[in-house]
């Protein structure tokens, strides 16, 4: 009698009521990842291979869940094992329970004897409710379930439920199909004998709630992330072979490229590697084996470059030339040098000595002051010998030098000798060093080095689908400035609003007394939130676009997106403004520091993460906002006698920036947007397949995910800066 | 009566002297105690000060002077108005909305509650340490050069560093200088850039000590530093408030009265509805107080 048994203090080790309990629960996941399965055609429920119909399987299947937790159930009941139920498995239980089977008896009832079915389903349901009720909780909460399963699986297995049929619904119209039914019944039947079992393996009582429940809201999270995954999945399934049509990248800017996650994923796993055990073991050695991939895949390009031979699929190709483009170039060592600088020393005696600190400080200084002169002069060049370029070289040489010397004192195990300067500075000179080169190429246009080997201005990345606009019915598909304008909205509106909302949280937080001034406000702010954007691009059209230029422009769709953005970032940055202790208002008044610098220096820093959140949810909407940029990028205009506020702008600028070839002479000129050109793709129905369309979400949520990631990892920054992990 | 006079008098191990009756004890007037005057000494000087938190008084007529380069504890249970006190000094009640404060209180010789009083001035002479030990989360040098950073005292960041004018030596300086005085330079100078919140709580505390130093206070209000505290650190917080006493003027609240014993020069007795029962010096207080209501307290009779 399970009752004798008190609750184990120690778990020895599992029994084998543990293992069956175990086993059901994992087949119950199964089942319902098929159930799931089934919903996306990826799981067959006709004819398969062996000539039995899919859906017998699931019959099959829920048949012998039914068995294991009826068998669970009477176990602990009549046997000899260790579980310590409660008196009766609880009123929500009951409920849920009683309710099932009302839908059950009710369901099949009214379909075999019409509508007197429904009274006895009431009548079955509510004396299954009170006999769960009354039951001890092992025999209540397993036998209801155990029969449900064993009553559907049946049902299926017998094909009464089999191909063919479809469940005609008398009260609305509409027609289930077998496969749907059998779907759902299983997923509701394999997530009740997860919960079962899950109870059983906790032995019921206090623990098995605890693992039922465990088990339930897991499934909930692995469903989400499943959802997320499926989603991401399928849309570059659909996008990424038109996206990256005839993609062509040169072998060493690939490298260059493929240096960043190297240097982050050996430095992961080998961090790891001495101390870590169980779970992060398992990581770093992910880490590592990602390191060797990297590494495998280097050296094929670098075997490519060696023997001239490109590497090409289908629709791609890497040209086996050794040649960097100087933008992922800068990009990488950009990264790179903000990531070593973040980092923490490898070995805590490996600090800068100030001298090299200085030098490094004032090299910097110099080579960001002539790259400035020669973005707005030209060159500089002394007998037709660049000085950036020069001096950038010579810097990257002498530090790469250091570098090597310093990594050969490592793996010889030999103390690092003093006249090699530190690891460290090396590292950061030399990465500034290519930063500058990079830079200067860019700016002035002209290559570093010889034809196969060096920096050049751009052709090392030919990304048709990205760097070029539609033209024609299939001449060229592409999304270039759709992109741009996506580009420029958000950032525009994001310096628009993020000043203004964080300004007015801090009026609101730190200056305003709570009044009935400041709960307007916060209403107000809720309203503008929900206010439906195409409101907003209404008013963009009919207020902003008139002042400015009277035609659709980056600028009025600036000006929109941030009054969108507005009242989000500013209820979070009062959220964590709210929430800085005042603790620290305290101490920062009693050193006598005024109301402002106390904002400015400790409430903004402090409460720097949270204005980051809801920036990033913000940029998450506006991205992807459609409605508005439909009416103010390309609404109907009408001749207007408004002020013209801002009648036309021009960049004076001579240089363009990188990447750009169509750039917009102004900010007032009319630009497309990833979201709205993928409206106007799908609805133009010109093009006789969805895929341009595809590519485009596929751009569309690369770019929505690239700030996500710039944002996620400020908002790390910050976070790291005011705790001390 | 007498049982309780014995019991203080082994805790403070003195002869007991038992002549003392209850009526000779209680039968002493408010006037005498209010006549202990440091004369020109006083660095403070409370005349009648009210303190109404809405219409509640906190405060009811205190009177006090309170003498220089020596420590003053406030001693008194709970909700008897001796943080409300502490608080008022440097008017850091200005901060709570409700409160309203009546009466003087001198500091310097000018009343600080008077129209056109600069709070930063005097807030920055008038210093002040809380309960608990909040840091702000910056590094242990950010926190103990905030203040002068802030005041224009030292000149650091970008802009200084560009004009030529960083004075990160005179900070170097005066960091290394507040911490040694704080007791907490050893225990920190390898890891001044770490973040003040990943100290211990004793070592926070004393942070929050150096970084009102840092400013270089003439008075220190101290509002239950040590509550917060293990035995310890405890014990490193008095030991620092009595080196303190040599520069500075302390006046520290505590509910713990062997603390006040300890390290007190002289001892304020609050006890409940806001009201001051006694002020003299600390052993008069704790061996022979004028009041019966002072002398049931420091005896541990009630509160």
């Amino acid at each position: 009698m399970s009752d004798a048994y008190s609750r184990r203090l120690v778990d020895t080790g599992s029994t084998g009521y543990d293992r069956i309990a175990a086993g059901t629960v994992g087949i119950a996941f199964l089942l319902f990842a098929a159930a799931v399965g089934t919903f996306f055609g990826w799981v067959p429920t006709g004819e398969t291979g062996s000539g039995v119909p899919g859906l017998t399987y699931f019959g099959v299947a829920l048949l012998g869940l039914g068995g294991l937790v009826v068998g669970l159930g009477i176990a602990s009941r009549r046997f000899d094992v260790a579980t310590t139920p409660s008196e009766s498995p609880g009123l929500i239980a009951s409920t849920v329970l009683g309710l099932l089977w009302l839908a059950t008896v009710g369901s099949i009832a009214s379909w075999v004897l019409g509508s007197i079915g429904w009274p006895l389903g009431v009548v079955v349901g509510g004396a299954v409710g009170y006999a769960t009720l009354a039951a001890p909780e092992d025999l209540g909460s397993t036998l209801p379930v155990g029969a449900f399963l064993l009553l559907s699986g049946a049902l299926v297995t017998a094909g009464v439920l089999g191909p063919g049929w479809a469940w005609e619904s008398a009260a609305f119209a509409a027609t289930f199909p077998a496969d749907v039914v059998v779907a759902v019944v299983a997923l509701l039947g394999s997530l009740l004998a997860g919960w079962t079992a899950g109870k059983a393996y906790g032995g019921f009582g206090a623990r098995g709630r605890q693992h039922g429940a465990f088990l339930l809201v897991s499934l909930v999270v692995f469903l989400v992330i499943g959802v997320l995954a499926f989603l991401l999945m399928y849309v570059a399934e659909r996008g990424i072979g038109t996206a990256v049509e005839n993609l062509s990248v040169s072998a060493g800017t690939l490298l260059v490229a493929l240096a960043l996650p190297l240097f982050v994923s050996i430095r992961r796993g080998r961090r790891g590697l001495g101390s870590a055990s169980g779970i992060t073991l398992v990581a770093v050695y992910l880490w590592l084996a990602f390191a060797g991939t990297l590494a495998v895949v280097g050296s094929a390009l670098g075997y490519a470059i060696v023997t001239g031979n490109a590497i090409t699929t289908a629709t791609t190709a890497i040209q086996p030339t050794a040649t960097v483009g100087a933008l992922p170039a800068a990009l990488v060592s950009g990264l790179a040098l903000l990531a070593v600088r973040q980092a923490k020393p490898w070995r805590p005696s490996d600090s800068r000595p100030r001298t090299l600190k200085r030098a490094g400080v004032g090299l910097a200084t110099a080579l960001a002051a002539s790259l400035v002169l020669e973005f707005l002069v030209g060159p500089l060049a002394v007998a037709g010998i660049s000085l950036v370029g020069t001096g950038a070289i010579a810097v990257c040489v002498l530090s790469g030098a250091a570098v090597a010397a310093n990594l050969s004192t490592r793996f010889r195990d030999s103390p690092s000798s003093a006249s090699i300067p530190p690891f460290r500075s090396s590292t950061q000179l030399f990465l500034l060093g290519v930063l500058a080169a990079s830079l200067h190429v860019l700016v002035t246009g002209t290559s570093i080095g010889t034809e196969t080997v060096g920096l050049v201005a751009s052709g090392t990345v030919d990304w048709p689908f990205v760097m070029n606009p539609t033209q024609g019915l299939g001449i060229q598909r592409g999304v270039m400035p759709a992109l741009i304008g996506t580009v420029w909205i958000v950032v525009g509106a994001v310096v628009f609003s993020v000043p203004i909302a964080v300004g007015a949280a801090v009026f609101l937080t730190e200056y305003a007394e709570d009044s009935l001034f400041t709960k307007g406000v916060d209403v107000a702010t809720n309203g503008l939130w929900s206010t439906p954007s195409i409101v907003f691009g209404l008013f963009g059209l009919a207020f902003i676009v008139p002042r400015f230029g009277n035609s659709g422009s980056i600028f009025a769709s600036q000006l929109v997106l941030g009054f969108m953005l507005l009242p989000l970032v500013l209820v979070t940055s009062r959220e964590a403004m709210q929430s800085v202790p005042d603790e620290y208002r305290d101490a920062s008044a009693a050193l006598g520091v005024s109301k402002w610098d106390t904002v400015r220096e400790v409430v903004i820093p402090a409460s720097m993460p949270g204005i980051i959140t809801g920036v990033i949810l913000g940029v998450g909407r506006i991205a992807g906002e459609t409605a508005p940029l439909l009416l103010v990028l390309n609404g109907p205009v009408a001749p207007t006698d408004a002020p013209a506020v801002l009648s036309s702008f021009e960049v004076g600028l001579t240089a363009q920036p990188p990447f750009v070839s169509v750039t917009n002479p102004a900010l007032l000129e009319s630009a497309s947007a990833l979201p709205y050109q993928l409206y106007a793709i799908i609805t133009a129905g010109v093009l006789d397949d969805l895929s341009f369309g595809w590519a485009t979400a596929f751009v569309l949520l690369g770019v929505v995910l690239s700030f996500f990631a710039v944002a996620v990892a400020s908002r790390r920054y910050f976070r790291r800066k005011l705790h001390h992990d | 009566m007498t049982e309780t006079k014995m019991a203080a008098d082994s805790r403070t191990g003195r002869e007991t002297t038992v002549e003392t009756t209850k009526g000779e004890s209680t039968e002493h007037t408010r006037e005498e105690w209010t006549d202990y005057e440091f004369g020109d000494e006083a660095v403070l000087s409370v005349d009648d000060l009210n303190v109404y938190y809405g219409e509640e008084r906190a405060i009811k007529d205190v009177s006090m002077d309170i003498p220089e380069e020596s420590v003053t504890a406030l001693i008194g249970p709970s909700g008897c108005g001796k943080s409300t006190f502490l608080r008022s000094l440097n008017r850091m009640n200005d901060r709570i909305k409700s409160a309203r404060v009546e009466g003087s209180v001198e500091f310097d010789g000018q009343d600080i509650y008077q129209e056109g009083v600069d709070l930063v001035e005097l807030r920055k002479r008038i210093g002040m340490v809380f309960q608990s030990p909040n840091p702000f989360p910056k590094s242990i040098r950010e926190n103990v050069a905030y203040g002068p950073r802030k005041h224009g005292d030292i000149s650091r960041g970008l802009a200084a560093r560009l004009l030529g004018r960083d004075e990160k030596d005179a900070e170097d300086e005066l960091v290394e200088r507040t911490l040694r005085q704080a007791a907490l330079w050893e225990e920190v100078e390898d890891r001044l850039a770490d973040n003040a919140l990943g100290l211990s709580g004793g070592q926070q505390q004393r942070l929050c000590i150096a970084r009102c130093l840092a400013v270089d206070p003439e008075v220190i209000l101290m509002d239950e530093p040590a509550s917060a505290l293990d035995p310890i650190a405890t014990a490193k917080i008095e030991d620092l408030i009595e080196e303190l006493a040599e520069e500075y003027t302390v006046v520290v609240v505590t509910h713990n009265m062997q603390q006040a014993a300890r390290i007190s020069d002289q001892t304020a007795v609050f006890l409940t509805g806001g009201e001051l029962v006694e002020y003299d010096d600390t052993e008069k207080i704790f061996e022979n107080p004028e009041s019966q209501r002072v002398e049931d307290y420091v005896t541990g009779k009630f509160g």
